[in-house]
């Protein structure tokens, strides 16, 4: 996920509507952030990222900065995105269910299918579900969006401290749930 | 009762964060106990290299790049001779479409408001505008309406016009005094009297002070003579005004009450 020198020559050409320098930078970031958007259970984790795209395209011509801002001006648009589709989306998944439910009520693995479509992979499901939201946050952007705990305060509007508090009690969570055996292993 | 994963959350909590660093980046941590979670790092951090949709990013890269040069065009490419000379000359006809509307409106809310009297919603303005200079003014004018209500049989506004009447010729001396005396003389009456033959003295009497051309203006002297005339003339044929009540008559302009 990095382009190194040759970053800033793509950006400039980016900047001047290059349809290859688009190409370059779609493709070192669309896997991260449409990653980013899978692990947080985002219904249509492609849409969002074209969301992000859509915004990215609108912002960067004023951009200014390094390939690690680059990054992080993305990942805070993406942020935003999942805030937005986080406050709709219960209620999406209630409205889908009820409708589901009332139409085939008969059917009980039909609705367990509309569920799991709504379901990140069952490993991570289970390791995210003991993580508070503000870790679950830190260790998606981490991991995922390969972000640095600098850049992930950015992202977040939060201090260092906290975002290194929240990667280390998470971590801590997640390895309290693996069987003690692993421990030895 | 603690559990016997607490002691372990506490020694997490003690970890050092280099050694959770090198576990994300796929290196070896010093702490043999983050091993195990190699797994769940590895998991997580495959979401991000999963393969997409064909063309999925190259589309948006297509579209993101379109984008751009349109911003560019927007932004960049100068307007023509024609075009911007078309734009002033818009702005212009606008700008003078918007003063001529505010300069007939202003006009029209003074044209009618220089022809009200005491009682009339517009009265205030009409006295506003005086102030600043706009429309006649003065003692005449105060006069005339003095007249229009009086005919009207408007006790209030007979009242509002004497008392403002003072305020038209104030600094002439004698005459501010006559009009104060003058408005009380006309407030007396009608409190006391059962008709509008009352108002109509008083009217008369006032106006009979202000005939005196050593008071005022010979202009409104002249006018208040005329006045008295025909006060005097037609008081026969006014309404009766029961006392503390408004019987005006509908006056043009006049909102009813």
């Amino acid at each position: 996920m990095t382009l190194g020198h040759s970053f800033e020559s793509v950006l400039e050409a980016a900047k001047l509507g290059a349809d290859w320098a688009w190409a370059v930078l779609y493709g070192d970031i669309a896997g991260p952030v449409t990653g980013f958007f899978r692990s947080r259970g985002v219904a249509d984790p492609e849409e969002a990222a074209g969301d992000v795209f859509f915004e990215l395209a609108r912002g960067l011509v004023s951009f200014e900065g390094s390939e690690e801002s680059f990054h992080t001006f993305v990942f805070v648009i993406a942020y935003k995105r999942l805030l937005v589709e986080n406050r709709y989306s219960n209620r999406k998944l209630r409205t889908v269910l009820a409708d589901r439910v009332l139409d085939r009520l008969h059917d009980n693995a039909a609705v367990m299918g509309v569920i799991a479509e709504h379901q990140i992979s069952e490993e991570v499901r289970l390791a995210f579900e003991i993580l508070t939201p503000e870790q679950r946050d830190v260790l998606s952007l981490r991991i995922v969006g390969g972000l640095s705990i600098d850049q992930i305060a950015e992202v977040l509007n939060r201090g260092v401290k906290k975002v290194k508090t929240a990667q280390r009690r998470g971590m801590a969570r997640v390895r309290s749930q693996l069987p003690s055996e692993a421990v030895l292993a | 009762m603690r559990s016997e994963k607490a002691p372990r959350e506490e020694m997490w909590s003690e970890l050092i964060d280099r050694d959770l660093d090198l576990l994300i980046d796929g290196k070896q941590p010093y702490n043999s106990d983050l091993v195990p979670l190699r797994s769940f790092v590895s998991t997580l951090g495959s979401f991000g290299v999963t393969e997409l949709s064909p063309g999925f990013p190259e589309d948006h890269a297509a579209e993101g790049a379109a984008m751009v040069r349109a911003q560019l065009s927007d932004t960049t490419v100068p307007l023509s001779t024609v075009r911007r000379l078309t734009l002033g000359l818009k702005r212009r006809v606008t700008a003078a479409a918007v003063s001529l509307m505010m300069i007939v409106g202003m006009t029209g809310v003074a044209w009618a408001a220089d022809s009200a009297v005491p009682g009339d919603w517009n009265y205030g303005i009409d006295r506003a505008l005086e102030s600043l200079g706009i429309g006649a003014g003065g003692a005449e004018e105060r006069l005339q309406e003095l007249a229009v209500v009086s005919e009207d049989g408007h006790v209030r506004g007979v009242r509002i016009a004497s008392r403002s009447g003072g305020d038209v010729v104030a600094g002439s001396g004698d005459p501010v005094v006559g009009l104060e005396k003058a408005a009380a003389s006309v407030d007396t009456p009608i409190r006391g009297s059962q008709s509008a033959t009352d108002v109509g003295e008083a009217v008369s009497a006032l106006l009979g002070y202000l005939a005196n051309p050593d008071g005022v203006r010979p202009n409104i002297s002249e006018l208040a003579q005329q006045f008295k005339q025909d006060l005097g003339s037609s008081e026969s044929n006014r309404p009766e005004v029961n006392p503390g009540e408004d019987h005006r008559p509908d006056h043009a302009g006049k909102p009813p009450r």
